[in-house]
């Protein structure tokens, strides 16, 4: 006989402890939003040809099991580095208008993959607790939505240079704000 | 009872979300310059936003205590109250909570202010019993800063068996004291008429019944009382076989894997059946003393009152067995007190309870066993089954033995279409009162 | 005929006197009992101070001796009841007696119209008759079918009780401990001493060890009344009250000493301080006592109870929590 079998002597789960919370959602719900906005972000900025090909299948069959099985930033900012590749080589240039709906999708795929990261499959999370600090969300994704419609607007008039270097040192600053100091 | 707290929890530290969102920022920024494709940076753009935002950590760290309620827990009470005090800009926490048992419980909740969880085991087992480990790890809004896991333990409380009212027990046949709510056959202060008698020292002149004095001395040389007959009171001695604990599960047996919490064990049974006795036995009364076989110490003495329930179900719940060799070992009868009837409460797996119960018998007490064995899960292993098999075989053999010197074995675990324990102990108590003295009937010796 | 119970007021004796005739006494409480340094000073200083004793200690130690060494050497009436189950209220009380030819009813007083009961093996008689006694005790007199009979003055109980025997004994219920001024536990003697009983019973080629009177039921009245002319400082009296205040917060007990509890440390501590040669009362001498004194007032709750706490543990305990005064006077 299976010796582990011989031990396991849980023929019915084992009973739970009970905690009196708000709503709660599933932990194995974030690997599902993961999956679904990372195979969405990738095949929607991909060009349609590709759709069929393996080795396009391929890259993102691992790019997925990638994100899905080792959720940490560096795997999701690899996948976002990938659909920024894929947009470039297909999106029309210079401002491709699907940035405005893929900029959140990206933004989703990052806080799923946080989430995902931290929480085990079987842990509940309360609702309340998902929503906390979208105040801050909403800020952040509202600005970025500005920021393209101001690019949008920008590059269908002349002097697209400049404004693209305005805007890029703009980024620029950005990112060396959110460069960690050390206190 | 003790509340616990998180001792100095750790500071904030910064995760690697931080880097790693400043890291595809600049990539797909430089990407972005370098092709001359704002919408790459923008790609990046909330990501850079709301890690800006959480740009420093949290003031001061969450902290947690878990308070337990004071005073007796009973079966099936296990709580507690968590209450958390977050840092202001931390509003998630992350909780871990385990118990022997009971399967991890992870929960992520929001705590934008102080704010209490309510706990529960699901235990129904009684004794001493560990409770609650909480791992807590706390987060700000956008998963930039992470305080350590900090932990919190429960204290072990002690459970109490719960009782269940019964109707009349077995009492001895001899009856003991002068006061006590039975009414014996011997002549003293009570209520039931016994005799008229010459009046003699010590008799009350109120009891002295004038119309007898009347017609047998009419000079009054003579003066008659009605005597009563006493009260008495029956002294019982639970004894509790307690240097083994098994669980309905046979694989669990002499302390392989881990036992259901929701599953009482024989000694749950033993330890209800015995608050159980007790309570009826003390609110009609009696005198109860206690036995604790797998434990060298002072027995409880009889007494009766309220307060000596209450000692009775604590001292029942603190009986648990020590070590394995409190079963090889062979143990001494305890003393009885004398005229007391004896409840021995025991799975009857070994021949030492069936030894004290035939001393026992010698010296003329009256015994009543409870067998308190659980009912078995199915036993799907065949050497398990055959094992269970010849050990059934040897129980059913001391369980006839003890039905054969007159002792009777009441079941505690019945099935629901079965009767239940009172009825049993009813009967018994019936036909001991019809028999107010039988001798121990040794018509078969055992074997 | 003299109502007992309403002596003619015992002239007070000087403390100075009191502390010679207690060493006096004490000195032929000695002459029959060895060891029991400790307790004979309090069972003799509780008496002095008008209330009843409790030895409690395994049988075999001399309980029995001593209380019956304390009354022969005090020169008090002495009776011994022995305490069994089928012992009857008024097997204590006494009962009235028909006399046929007067036809009528004659009261017989029971052992306990005595000067100082020695109640044995207390604990061995049911509730019923422990009760009989407890009025004995309070309230120094005795009610059989209806009358009231005055008990003799000085009336002191010095009763015995087993803790170990369990067969057919009864507990006494908190109510009847709690009408005894002390609770005594004897102890084993040292090896030192066991050898001098031993030589002692040997020498004296008997089992009874006579002892001489020293005082009468008189001179125990007017010691009793020296005694209480003996101030008590208020620091003193404030420490016996949060002792014994403490004592009803304490986590393993359920419930605490009554103020007859702070009464009778008080009591007990001065008595012992004039024993000692002194007319002022020093908190070592609450401390001394307090064990003795609060001890068995206190119910253990059944949590404490079954782990085995012992409530002169938690006395000893709240002795070393309870800030001492500082500012008593330390001599005259």
């Amino acid at each position: 006989m299976n010796p582990l079998r011989r031990f396991n002597l849980r023929d019915q789960p084992l009973p739970t402890i009970t905690t009196t919370t708000g709503p709660t959602i599933p932990g194995w719900t974030f690997p599902l939003v993961q999956t679904l906005t990372a195979t969405t972000l990738l095949t929607t900025t991909a060009p349609t040809t590709w759709h069929t090909h393996p080795l396009f299948l391929t890259i993102l069959a691992t790019l997925t099991a990638l994100v899905l099985l080792r959720p940490t930033p560096a795997t999701a900012g690899l996948l976002l580095t990938a659909t920024g590749a894929l947009l470039w080589t297909t999106g029309t240039a210079p401002l491709d208008p699907r940035i405005l709906w893929l900029a959140p999708l990206a933004h989703t795929l990052w806080r799923a993959t946080w989430w995902a990261a931290h929480v085990p499959p079987t842990a509940r999370t309360e609702i309340t607790a998902l929503l906390t600090g979208w105040r801050r969300t909403a800020a952040a994704i509202g600005t970025t939505e500005l920021l393209a419609l101001a690019a949008w607007a920008v590059t269908t008039l002349p002097g697209l240079e400049a404004a693209i270097l305005l805007g890029a040192l703009a980024l620029a600053a950005l990112a060396v704000l959110t460069l960690p100091r050390e206190p | 009872m003790t509340t616990p707290t998180t001792d100095r929890p750790p500071a904030w530290t910064p995760t690697t979300t931080r880097h790693a969102a400043t890291a595809t920022g600049l990539v797909l920024l430089a990407a972005a310059v370098l092709t001359g494709r704002p919408d790459l940076a923008l790609l990046a753009a909330p990501i850079l936003l709301t890690t800006l935002w959480s740009a420093t950590p949290p003031t001061r760290p969450t902290t947690a205590h878990l308070h337990q309620p004071a005073g007796e827990t009973h079966a099936g009470q296990l709580t507690a109250t968590l209450t958390l005090h977050p840092a202001p800009t931390a509003p998630l926490t992350h909780l871990r909570i385990t118990a022997p048992g009971h399967r991890d419980t992870h929960t992520v909740i929001a705590t934008p202010t102080t704010r209490e969880i309510p706990l529960r085991l699901a235990s129904v087992r009684t004794g001493p019993q560990d409770t609650f480990h909480i791992a807590l790890r706390a987060y700000d809004t956008s998963g930039v800063w992470e305080q350590p896991p900090t932990d919190l333990h429960g204290a072990r409380r002690l459970v109490l068996p719960a009782t269940t009212p019964l109707g009349p027990v077995p009492l001895p046949h001899a009856l003991r004291g002068l006061t006590g709510p039975h009414t014996s056959r011997r002549l003293g202060d009570g209520t039931e008429l016994r005799d008229i008698h010459p009046f003699q020292p010590g008799d009350n002149p109120r009891r002295i019944d004038w119309r007898t004095t009347a017609r047998r001395s009419p000079d009054l040389t003579t003066p008659y009382t009605r005597r009563t007959l006493a009260t008495a009171e029956a002294t019982a001695m639970l004894v509790l076989d307690s240097r083994d604990d098994v669980g309905p599960d046979i694989r669990t047996w002499r302390n392989h894997g881990t036992r259901r919490p929701d599953d009482p064990t024989s000694l749950d049974l033993a330890r209800h059946a015995a608050a159980s006795i007790a309570r009826q036995l003390i609110e009609s009364g009696d005198r109860v003393a206690m036995e604790d076989l797998g434990r060298r110490r002072r027995p409880v003495p009889p007494a009766s009152g309220r307060r000596h329930l209450r000692r009775l179900t604590h001292a029942l719940a603190l009986a648990h067995p020590l070590d394995d060799r409190a079963t090889s070992h062979t143990i001494r009868p305890p003393q009885i007190p004398s005229g007391a009837i004896v409840y021995l409460f025991t799975t009857l797996l070994d021949d030492d309870t069936t030894r004290l119960v035939r001393a026992w018998r010698t010296l003329a007490h009256p015994v009543v066993v409870i067998d308190t064995l659980p009912t078995l899960h199915p036993i799907h292993q065949p050497h398990l089954r055959l094992a269970w098999r010849i050990t059934r075989l040897e129980r059913d053999q001391r369980i006839t033995d003890l039905h054969h010197t007159g002792t009777p074995v009441i079941h505690w675990a019945t099935h629901t279409h079965e009767p239940p324990p009172r009825t049993h102990l009813q009967a018994l108590a019936r036909r001991t009162h019809h028999h107010p003295s039988p001798t121990p009937r040794t018509t078969r010796t055992p074997r | 005929m003299t109502d007992p119970n309403t002596p003619a007021p015992a002239r007070p004796l000087p403390p100075a006197e009191v502390a010679a005739l207690a060493a006096r006494v004490l000195d032929e409480v000695r002459t029959a009992v060895v060891g029991m340094n400790e307790t004979l000073p309090i069972a003799l200083a509780t008496v002095l101070a008008g209330g009843h004793v409790l030895f409690e200690d395994v049988p075999g130690l001399g309980k029995t001796l001593a209380a019956r060494s304390l009354a022969g050497a005090l020169g008090l009436d002495f009776a011994r009841l022995q305490c069994t189950p089928d012992l009857l209220p008024s097997d204590i009380t006494g009962s009235s007696v028909f006399d046929p030819a007067t036809r009528t009813f004659e009261f017989r007083p029971g052992p306990v119209f005595t000067g100082l009961l020695l109640a044995d093996e207390i604990n061995r008689t049911a509730p019923k008759t422990q009760s009989a006694l407890l009025e004995a005790m309070a309230e120094r007199q005795v009610s059989v079918e209806g009358t009231s009979h005055p008990l003799p003055s000085p009336f002191h109980v010095l009763a015995t009780s087993n803790p170990v025997e369990y067969e057919g004994t009864y507990p006494l219920p908190e109510a009847q401990l709690d009408r005894f001024m002390v609770r005594l536990a004897i102890g084993y003697p040292d090896p030192g001493q066991e050898t001098t009983i031993v030589r002692n019973r040997l020498a004296r080629r008997a089992e009874a060890a006579p002892v001489t009177r020293v005082t009468d039921p008189a001179t125990v009245l007017a010691m009793q009344a020296g005694i209480a002319t003996v101030e008590v400082d208020p620091d003193i009296v404030r420490y016996c009250v949060d002792l014994v205040t403490a004592t009803r917060t304490h986590h393993a007990l359920e419930v605490g000493a009554s103020p007859r509890g702070s009464a009778n440390l008080v009591l007990v501590a001065r008595a012992l301080a004039v024993i000692e040669g002194r007319d002022h009362v020093l908190p070592e001498d609450v401390k001394h006592v307090a064990v003795p004194v609060l001890a068995h007032r206190l119910t253990l709750t059944p949590d404490a109870w079954a782990q085995a706490t012992r409530p002169e543990n938690v006395v000893t305990s709240l002795l070393n929590t309870v800030p001492t005064p500082t500012t008593v006077r330390t001599g005259p």
